[in-house]
């Protein structure tokens, strides 16, 4: 498992290099609006083919990109029943501080445990490989964390 | 490109994807690995101008056919001679491979040797295609 994970990051990273070239694309439906076109969904000249990265049959991230979004959605290894709990309450107590997150989506897309939604205005303020930085970091790090939140749990029975 | 394909061609196009697998199967016996994967690659204009799921996954087929025969080791000489395009329509297949849980690791591999060849601009073009593996 851990010899994946390496390509799978990199696979990942290079592939969200491609997606996230966004520019900004007002509204073609409502004047003077500008909405996230993966979002809104409306025109299918806007949106690009999703493509899925799997790891394995649990492990999996889908980039949905757009002209002027992306939508990053990952689903997180869950073992069994305790990392299921533990990993819904953690992503659950991720996304209610969504905000604080700035790309983070208060929703997971359907089959995905956490989302995030990349709009040309992030990109505009901030650095593209740095925020490719942080979601690859992200998706380390929160196996790091339910592995060690398992463990307190487990040791916490005992 | 494929001017007024229609479903009725698609039985056509299947028999040429049974045609395609026989002979890449029997490359693939005789371990000419090259000489499959262009043959498995070759005139994708029809398959991508089909609407059908069943000819795109027999054709699908094919392709993860010789894939999965390639070793790790042996894919830098067979990627070595390959056309731009092809190396494209190869990325694509690596993305539709990709989307389901056999072979991540020989195909997240494969991602990264394509991706050496193709650069950012044939994940750009996989994303971008309408004409879909």
């Amino acid at each position: 498992m851990a010899s994946t994970l390496k390509p799978y990051l990199t696979c990942v990273r290079t592939t969200l290099n491609a997606a996230l070239c966004l520019r900004n694309f007002p509204s073609q439906t409502v004047e003077r609006h500008n909405k996230p076109e993966v979002e809104v969904r409306g025109s299918k000249e806007l949106l690009l083919n999703p493509l899925t990265i799997c790891r394995t049959d649990k492990e999996k991230c889908l980039i949905e990109p757009s002209v002027n979004s992306v939508r990053i959605s990952i689903q997180i290894k869950q073992a069994d029943e305790l990392e299921e709990v533990l990993c819904h309450k953690f992503t659950r107590f991720l996304m209610q501080r969504a905000d604080q997150f700035i790309i983070m989506r208060r929703k997971a897309t359907k089959g995905y445990s956490i989302s995030f939604l990349v709009t040309h205005a992030h990109l505009e303020k901030m650095w593209k490989d740095k925020l490719i930085d942080f979601v690859i970091q992200f998706m380390e790090d929160i196996d790091k964390e339910i592995s060690a939140m398992k463990l307190a749990v487990n040791s916490r029975a005992r | 490109a494929v001017v007024g394909y229609t479903m009725a061609d698609d039985a056509a196009v299947l028999a040429e994807v049974e045609a395609r697998k026989g002979s890449v199967t029997s490359m693939v016996t005789q371990k000419n690995f090259v000489g499959a994967l262009t043959a498995a690659l070759a005139d994708p204009e029809k398959v991508l101008a089909s609407k059908s799921a069943n000819v795109k996954s027999a054709n699908a087929a094919v392709v993860f056919q010789v894939i999965e025969a390639i070793e790790d080791k042996e894919i830098d000489g067979v990627l070595e001679g390959l056309d731009p395009l092809v190396m494209d329509l190869l990325m694509k297949y690596v993305y539709k491979g990709l989307g389901t849980p056999e072979n991540a690791n020989s195909l997240l591999k494969w991602h990264a040797k394509v991706l050496e060849r193709c650069g950012p601009g044939g994940i750009v073009r996989s994303m971008t295609d309408r004409k879909t593996v």
